[in-house]
């Protein structure tokens, strides 16, 4: 089931007439192709719940429509759209046991469609069989660990065999080692069932980790949509930057300068090595969006507002723009002859690499975190330690707007 | 750790002292009376002990009368009257324009006095010379016949006090309820929803279960509340609740103690024994079923 979401926005009304109603969600246009696993991915607050409940029917949109295939569901009623929605709380029932949760929707159907109860029993096992938890058919949910009780949530989504599956937050309430368990397993079951997925979570290492395509929100925008490495390597903005990578990006004030990247006075990069943000060819591709679907295997590449920067207002602008330069922990590498020369607070060793925690008088934040491999011999002594940065790596963002003007 | 029992106890020494006195002090003295014959409050003595203060109120037609009443009181009022509270906090948990003034209106007969509830009652209810009640009124305009709901036929009394007791009743119960539907989760609701769950499925499904532990306990209290019923038939019927044919069990109680044929604590407690045994047995059943449909 393709999902096509078109110019989405989800305004709620202010608590008085005088209070400013609340953008949740603003113009989100994006096509989920069949079957594939979507991760919704911002800071809470930023909207992506609101979609997800839009999606599934329980929010109205205030403008804009939700197909699935090409039926338009914008209007229809969520039990219509033939959607499972497995809740953050997962929102099982506590006076049944598993199995009477799972067939719990299919007692609702009506007429043709109405199952006899062997018929039912038969599907609810189907659907604890894929989340491997046909052994505890006889529980209720209490008795179940968290995990478990997940499972169960997925189980009782996927019985009525939706036609999209979605989940809200689903892995934030269990613990960390069942998190890395669980992703798995849910990658699994998608997989298994080739539904078309879309879940929603906080935590960008889960939605990187089993996403097909990861979109990234802050404030009710969309600030990026992509394969996941491609949002890591190629970010649009400051924000997409900061949010992806643990640990993350390390933000330095710096300026542009007639084609170099300046940190302090160290001149750290040349921007020649630096390809130019690919947004640039923005308008073109809007231009002619349907040779670049067909032609953009890497995924769709979005940007919201359009691109106000570009190679020529920055080739006229030469002499010396502020920016903020920012450089992933994996981006620096050891030279004693290095142009970025930070102070050394510390080293925590990883095993295969290790961290290099320092300071430098243009950081924004408060320490340095960059991760060097544990062969090249960082002598913690040393008051201060020089790098160089690695091609690729190294990005530079508008100050004012914190579009990206180079990198990658 | 010896030390801080020695504490606890001392901390529990006020309260411990008061409940001995009012509480256990006259538990305890209730069950001596009821099975000394022949008390005498005046000289304190009595002629011997036994089961002979049972056996008389047992054969007393005007206990047996009020055992009746009780019975049929708690029968009636106990159903109608939470299964019309649960049809009321749906309702008001489901709309939202006027909830609060529904509620508070809904709410006010539990803040009035039992006899100005009364008051009102006979305006509905008693023929007087000058008028034959509204609600006789409202018979007559229908063209049914005229009821003397105060001081005619049984079954007439029985209705008014049943209507009565349940009208006064209910709000504590809607309260409570209304509470208790408005903890439930949205999120079973929304999950419900989105499996496109029929709203009636809705409710027995989910909604009821999920507040079945508030239900029963307004069934138990409502049990005890309903056995010990006095006031409400003083209010409709005055203090002569024999003669009307309305007494209820602590009446009898009230009556054996201070009323005109008073002066008869043993078969007061005797009385008041056997209430509690009732009561006991009722609330004890009720665990049991409630135990059987309470999952949490």
């Amino acid at each position: 089931m393709k999902v096509t979401i078109k110019d989405l926005t989800k305004r709620f009304p202010g608590r008085t007439r005088k209070d400013p109603e609340t953008i949740a969600v603003n113009d989100f246009d994006f096509e989920i192709p069949s079957g594939e696993l979507v991760g919704l991915l911002g800071p809470s607050g930023c909207g992506k719940s609101t979609t997800l409940l839009m999606i599934c029917g329980l929010l109205k949109p205030t403008e804009g429509r939700i197909l699935f295939d090409e039926e338009d569901v914008t209007d229809v009623p969520p039990e219509e759209r033939g959607v499972g929605l497995v809740f953050q709380n997962y929102a099982l029932y506590p006076h049944m046991t598993v199995e009477q949760n799972i067939m719990f929707p299919l007692g609702n159907l009506r007429g043709k469609d109405k199952l006899s109860k062997e018929e039912m029993k038969s599907r609810a096992l189907e659907a604890a069989k894929l989340v491997q938890i046909d052994a505890l058919m006889d529980r209720r949910p209490k008795e179940l660990s968290g995990g478990q009780q997940q499972r169960v949530a997925i189980a009782r989504a996927l019985v009525k065999m939706p036609r999209v599956l979605l989940m809200d937050e689903p892995l934030s309430n269990l613990d960390a080692r069942l998190r890395l368990q669980t992703r798995v397993e849910i990658r699994r079951i998608q997989r298994e069932t080739g539904i078309t997925t879309i879940f929603v979570t906080h935590d960008q290492e889960e939605a990187m980790s089993i996403s097909d395509t990861i979109v990234v929100m802050e404030a009710g925008v969309v600030q990026q949509i992509g394969r996941p490495q491609d949002v890591y390597d190629d970010p649009h903005n400051l924000f997409v930057a900061k949010f992806l990578g643990t640990p993350p990006i390390n933000v330095f004030e710096g300026r542009l300068q007639d084609g170099k990247i300046l940190i302090g006075d160290a001149e750290v990069f040349d921007v020649q090595d630096l390809a130019p943000d690919p947004a640039v060819d923005f308008f073109r591709t809007q231009a002619g969006s349907k040779e670049k679907a067909s032609a953009d295997a890497a995924g769709p590449i979005y940007r919201p507002g359009g691109v106000k920067t570009g190679p020529g207002r920055l080739a006229k602008e030469a002499g010396n723009i502020p920016v903020w330069v920012g450089i992933r922990p994996e981006g620096f590498y050891m030279d004693d002859n290095g142009p970025l020369t930070c102070t050394l607070k510390g080293v925590e060793v990883m095993g295969r690499d290790v961290t290099v925690v320092s300071t430098h008088p243009a950081f924004q934040g408060e320490t340095i975190r960059t991760i060097i491999d544990a062969k090249s011999g960082v002598d913690p002594s040393k008051g201060e330690v020089r790098y160089r940065l690695r091609q690729g790596k190294v990005f530079v963002f508008d100050q004012s707007s914190g579009e990206r003007l180079y990198g990658a | 750790m010896e030390d801080n029992n020695r504490k606890a106890w001392l901390y529990l020494l006020p309260a411990g002292i008061l409940l001995a006195v009012f509480m256990i002090y006259p538990l305890i003295d209730v069950f001596i009376y009821s099975v000394e014959e022949g008390y005498n409050f005046a000289s304190q003595t009595s002629k011997g002990t036994g089961l002979f203060n049972f056996n008389y109120i047992l054969h007393d037609p005007y206990f047996l009368q009020a055992v009746r009443n009780t019975a049929l009181c708690v029968a009636i009022t106990v159903p109608i009257s939470t299964g019309l509270s649960l049809l009321i906090a749906f309702g008001l948990s489901s709309i939202k324009p006027l909830r609060k003034l529904y509620q508070t209106i809904y709410f006010l007969p539990y803040v009035t006095n039992t006899l100005a509830v009364g008051l009102v009652f006979m305006i509905l209810f008693k023929k007087t010379p000058y008028t034959d009640g509204v609600v006789n009124l409202l018979l007559h305009f229908f063209h049914g016949p005229s009821i003397d709901f105060i001081d005619g036929p049984y079954w007439a009394k029985m209705m008014v006090l049943c209507i009565y007791v349940i009208w006064i009743v209910m709000p504590f119960k809607i309260l409570i309820l209304t509470s208790a539907l408005a903890s439930v989760d949205q999120n079973y609701y929304n999950a419900a929803k989105v499996d496109g769950t029929r709203s009636w499925r809705i409710f027995w499904r989910i909604t009821l279960p999920m507040i079945s532990p508030t239900v029963f306990y307004l069934i138990i209290t409502g049990f005890i509340g309903a056995f010990k019923e006095y006031s409400d038939a003083v209010a409709l019927f005055g203090t002569d609740l024999n003669e009307a044919k309305m007494n209820t069990i602590v009446g009898y109680i009230y009556d054996m103690l201070y009323g005109d044929a008073g002066g008869y604590p043993s078969y007061a407690s005797a009385a008041a024994i056997l209430l509690f045994a009732i009561i006991l047995t009722i609330t004890v059943i009720n665990l049991l079923v409630s135990r059987r449909h309470v999952h949490y």
